[in-house]
């Protein structure tokens, strides 16, 4: 493959090549890095972790943020002003069943796109907010294995910190 | 099949800076693999950033507490950071409910009518100048006298800054006292001179924000000193408008002065160079009124104060002591003619913290701007980002002067008898959006007997003010007879003594 061609293939872990534009592609540091290192040779480059199914899907995302400007390095330490906001494109995109949504974001982890990780953290916190104990564990199948009497100790513990 | 629980640590810890706490503590009750997980393998990590608003320098506990000023020493035992996540929670529900639990203390600085003071958490005493003169530092726990300087000393009604055991006082003739806390093993808040500011104009107020002390004259210089240098070195002289009203308040960068129906004058401190104004009268996109408050003072009985030198001693613990008020939209309808128009309305004392700023006018309303650098910009930024609120103020006897205080996001401010605590928004948004609950508390003890507050403040855990209320004195007729025979005479003193109502709940 010529370097004037942008395109570069992809090969996941399921052994499918994804041809894909470079500029979508080094959303990925990992993959920018990648290509750093070995050069442009036109061969396939092996995504170990990230099945075709959820590479295509991070792909996706990819290209309707190609060209979002770097995020920029505004580390806000104080963590109670984190927003949790999503924008529309992103709730839309991550409205996938429960598997796919943690797929995500350990292709997002593994490829280190820390936007997209943002966006599937942020989303996993909505999941949880504004719920009680019983609805959390509905929600993400968590089976309760506390005995009555250490499930009361641990309520009456952090009772203080129920909305009210 | 992936699983929540199947996320490596570090991307579950990612979850859960974004949850509020009581998310946390919904997830911690889910099962023992999460209780594990937060209570026991992260718990440190995940509580810290939770905690308070204090500089995120503090990495351990002791450094956050000594950053955190309390009167009640509320956070004292704390050795987690679940547990300070714990007190600041229930501290602040005490703050925000609908009747919060208060305690009230009284300290009275000798038989003197306090005048302005400051407390100093770190060290433990107020000090204070009084209405007939000279200067006290008083332990803010017994109310034993530290140290103070006599009447000659210290003229009536001196103004006083204070900050990080630097005390600054009006002498006269335009000269400002600046003056040290001792350093020795010997005795606790023992003070000397460290020199003397002589200016040759009309000085009206200054503000002391260690290192920086800045001074403002009527007649159009201001000043800024550095008082770590040796001599307390001049830093700037520069000049601006003739006419401010004496009001003064300073941040990092900026100084602003009042300037009465002009509004707020922001220059900077390193240059001199005028930044930009906030006019109050052109901020009317969002505007709402208190009703004045009937306030009912719980203080029926405590109108005389039979001991003029109480030990200190915190009250019970009531919900009586705060009037719970609502804001409505719009401005008050005023029933007389005898308030100034926003246009023409005269505005006192401003207060800066961070990007917000307070100020409070001649004729009840207050201004509260969430972000002043933005409002500075232009008029319309100004109003976008203000809220004026009104109160009913008493023209007649209602004089620029009127104090108020930010802590975080917390105002104190007086209007006409009464003393107003409200709660900003946390997002920096117009007041308006999110009304937080208001109280109002009377500033005398009788309401015969009003007298304006002449300093307050907001803190953590409590709000100061001094507090105008009649004291009871017994004086033998005749000295020579005994304890057992003697006729007493009962005199009866007005005075003004630090009142403290402290918000720490019970845990």
């Amino acid at each position: 493959m010529s370097a004037t061609s942008q395109t570069i293939i992809l090969n996941s872990s399921d052994g499918v090549d994804i041809p894909v534009d470079k500029e979508v592609a080094t959303r990925s540091v990992l993959i920018r890095n990648l290509l750093e290192d070995l050069g442009d040779t036109g061969e396939p480059i092996p995504i170990l972790n990230v099945n075709e199914a959820v590479l295509k899907k991070v792909l996706e995302w990819c290209e309707q943020h190609k060209k979002d400007p770097p995020a920029t390095n505004e580390d806000d330490s104080d963590s109670r002003k984190k927003t949790t906001d999503i924008d529309e494109w992103d709730q839309k995109f991550m409205q996938v069943d429960q598997e796919m949504l943690f797929e995500i974001i350990l292709a997002a982890n593994y490829l280190d796109i820390k936007a997209l990780l943002d966006v599937g953290c942020k989303t996993v916190a909505n999941m949880i907010k504004g719920k009680s104990p019983e609805e959390i564990r509905k929600t993400f199948n968590i089976q309760n294995d506390f005995t009555p009497d250490e499930e009361d100790q641990i309520r009456r513990e952090n009772e203080w910190a129920e909305d009210r | 099949m992936a699983s929540l629980a199947q996320l490596p640590s570090e991307i579950l810890l990612q979850i859960i800076e974004y949850l509020p706490i009581p998310s946390i503590a919904a997830l911690i009750q889910t099962s023992r693999g999460w209780h594990q997980f937060i209570d026991h393998g992260h718990q440190d990590h995940i509580y810290q950033s939770k905690a308070g608003c204090y500089p995120a320098s503090s990495r351990d506990i002791a450094s956050f507490l000594k950053h955190s000023p309390s009167f009640t020493g509320y956070l004292d035992d704390v050795s987690t950071w679940k547990q300070l996540c714990k007190k600041q929670s229930l501290l602040m529900r005490n703050w925000t409910c609908d009747r919060p639990m208060v305690r009230e203390s009284l300290i009275h600085v000798r038989r003197n009518a306090v005048w302005r003071f400051r407390p100093d958490f770190e060290n433990r005493w107020f000090m204070s100048t009084s209405v007939s003169g000279g200067i006290a530092v008083t332990d803010m726990d017994t109310g034993q006298r530290l140290w103070h300087l006599p009447e000659d000393f210290v003229r009536p009604y001196a103004h006083l800054e204070y900050d990080k055991g630097w005390a600054v006082w009006d002498k006269g003739e335009n000269a400002l006292e600046i003056w040290k806390v001792v350093q020795s093993e010997g005795e606790r808040g023992q003070f000397e001179q460290v020199a003397i500011l002589h200016h040759d104009c009309e000085t009206r107020g200054f503000h002391l924000r260690y290192p920086t002390l800045c001074v403002v004259s009527t007649q159009g210089q201001a000043f800024v000193y550095d008082l770590s240098q040796e001599t307390s070195r001049l830093h700037t002289e520069f000049n601006i408008r003739t006419g401010a009203v004496g009001h003064l308040c300073q941040e990092d960068k900026a100084v602003m002065y009042s300037f009465g129906t002009e509004g707020y004058h922001f220059h900077s401190k390193e240059t001199g160079g005028l930044l930009g104004i906030l006019e109050p009268k052109t901020c009317t996109t969002h505007v709402c009124h208190i009703r004045h408050p009937l306030l009912t003072p719980g203080y029926k009985h405590a109108q005389v104060e039979d001991s003029p030198s109480p030990p200190y001693l915190p009250g019970p613990p009531t919900r009586d002591h705060l009037v719970r008020l609502e804001l409505d939209s719009g401005p008050h309808s005023r029933h007389t003619a005898d308030y100034l128009s926003p246009e023409d309305d005269e505005w006192g004392a401003g207060s800066l913290f961070g990007k917000i700023m307070v100020g409070v006018s001649k004729s009840g309303r207050v201004i509260i701007c969430s972000d002043w650098p933005e409002a500075i910009r232009s008029r319309e930024r100004a109003a976008a980002v203000s809220t004026i609120i009104e109160c009913e103020a008493n023209p007649s006897n209602f004089h620029l002067g009127g104090w108020l205080s930010i802590n975080h996001n917390r105002v104190l401010f007086e209007v006409a008898d009464s003393l107003y605590i409200l709660t900003l928004p946390e997002d920096g948004m117009p007041f308006v959006h999110q009304p937080q609950p208001i109280f109002a508390t009377p500033l005398s003890a009788s309401q015969q007997h009003n007298i304006p507050a002449s300093w307050m403040g907001v803190f953590d855990d409590c709000i100061m003010s001094t507090f105008a209320l009649l004291c009871r004195r017994y004086e033998r007729i005749d000295p020579t007879q005994s304890e057992n025979e003697a006729i007493y005479h009962i005199r009866t003193y007005a005075t003004k003594a630090i009142r403290v109502m402290s918000f720490t709940p019970d845990v």
